[in-house]
């Protein structure tokens, strides 16, 4: 349960990553270079808390192999 | 001429690469080239099943193997995987925004597809170098910062390996997952690892988290220039694609994992010992993933040259990984197939005590370890 709550997680905040660089026009201004460097960091760094969201709700039960 | 075999047979992955970048740039259905050769080295994996070659050495005891011709192969392997990547970001530039039509949309999967499958097979490489303690650690972090796992370096030397064959250790499969679920788990829980270890590391030096001597950061800030150069190429397109690499390269590293260890266990504080591994060492399998398969002996000797891994006569699957990753993506087909081998592990090299820990699948297992059963 603890594992698709942490996924949960991470596909809620990843759709607000997505909606914020839409909202900023990022689909349409990405093929300048500036663009792509502040697109790809922020990707990154939405990757990056995704980890962390998926490390602070799961926790470490999803690799306990026994109940 | 014993000694250009012994080192020459390590070159399939290499020459295989270089091939399969050569279709993504000729274009059109050689794209698929990276597919094709996937699919004929299971063909000749399984043809190959039942020879098996011992480690070759001299009558001097030495190797025949070229420690400074091999890490060159494998460092020249970084560059080869950024131009894997360099070429399908220019078939993506193509693809959105080239008019003519330069690229068909099932080149542009054909091409995803290979640099992907070759990003994961690669990952050989980032395994191999994660064990030297030189500058081929730092290699190994770059060539899996392409695959957005450079976490896997640390996570791979100082915990797969010193808590293998137990549930501190996510790589160790245990009895029941698929792998599919295990490919999630042991991606996350590596990473949790390193997080773990750069997190105490900051208490201790009561530093915050966000350092710039975070290794778990840098190794993600190492995949930035994939990111930005994906995003540049392709838009949305493009972040599709990268998505596509990172996500099938990973799967390919942890299907290696699951395959290596599934259901092993090994009591906590005791050695790590041949019987702790698979094997998959018949001959294809062994060239190609340069002797990767010999995980028992790995294990024990995890600084020795791939070169010089042998035979330990340790749990066997009798075939090759590119069989046997097949069979892998059936998780019932899995099941079936692997019952026999383990139950041979129980009766023939677990102690009493991983036995009775066996046991405990059969009643006490958690539910968490799957997730898609």
């Amino acid at each position: 349960m603890k594992t698709f709550k942490g996924i949960s997680g991470m596909v809620v905040w990843t759709a607000l990553v997505a909606l914020g660089l839409f909202l900023s026009n990022a689909q349409d201004n990405y093929a300048q270079l500036g663009w792509a460097i502040l697109i790809g960091f922020v990707l990154l760094v939405a990757h990056i808390v995704n980890m962390l969201i998926y490390f602070w709700i799961a926790g470490k039960e999803p690799y306990k192999w026994f109940k | 001429m014993r000694t250009f075999y012994v080192n020459a047979r390590y070159l399939i992955v290499p020459t295989m690469s270089l091939l399969a970048i050569v279709g993504i740039l000729i274009g059109g259905v050689y794209a698929w080239t990276g597919v094709f050769l996937f699919g004929l080295n299971t063909v000749i994996d399984t043809l190959t099943r039942n020879i098996h070659h011992r480690a070759d050495f001299a009558p001097d005891g030495n190797s025949y193997g070229i420690k400074r011709l091999q890490y060159s192969v494998m460092y020249f392997m970084l560059p080869v995987f950024i131009a894997f990547q360099i070429v399908l970001a220019w078939r993506l530039h193509q693809y959105t925004t080239d008019g003519t039509g330069a690229i068909s949309i099932t080149s542009l999967v054909g091409a995803t597809v290979s640099c992907a499958l070759w990003a994961g097979l690669g990952i050989i490489y980032g395994h191999e170098l994660s064990h030297n303690k030189k500058e081929g650690f730092l290699v190994s972090r770059l060539i899996m910062a392409l695959s957005g796992a450079s976490h896997f370096t640390y996570a791979h030397v100082y915990n797969h390996h010193l808590d293998l064959g137990h549930e501190d250790d996510p790589a160790t499969a245990p009895r029941g997952r698929n792998l599919y679920a295990h490919a999630w788990h042991s991606h996350m829980g590596q990473s949790n690892y390193s997080y773990d270890m750069e997190r105490e590391k900051a208490d201790r030096q009561n530093k915050h988290f966000l350092n710039l001597d975070n290794r778990w950061i840098i190794g993600y800030l190492y995949s930035l220039p994939s990111l930005v150069l994906f995003v540049w190429a392709g838009g949305l397109w493009g972040i599709a694609a990268i998505l596509i690499v990172w996500g099938v390269s990973n799967f390919l590293l942890e299907a290696l994992n699951f395959m290596g260890h599934y259901g092993l266990i090994r009591e906590h504080g005791k050695p790590v010992e041949h019987r702790h591994s698979w094997d998959n060492d018949n001959v294809f399998t062994s060239w190609f993933f340069i002797e990767i398969g010999r995980q028992c002996d790995h294990h024990v000797r995890g600084e020795t040259y791939f070169w010089e891994l042998d035979d330990v006569k340790g749990p066997n699957y009798g075939i090759g990984y590119f069989s046997l990753f097949v069979i892998t993506l059936f998780p019932n087909l899995f099941r079936k197939f692997v019952k026999k081998h383990l139950d041979n592990w129980d009766q023939n090299y677990a102690t009493d005590s991983e036995r009775e820990i066996a046991q405990r699948f059969l009643t006490n297992s958690n539910p968490e370890l799957q997730l898609s059963d």
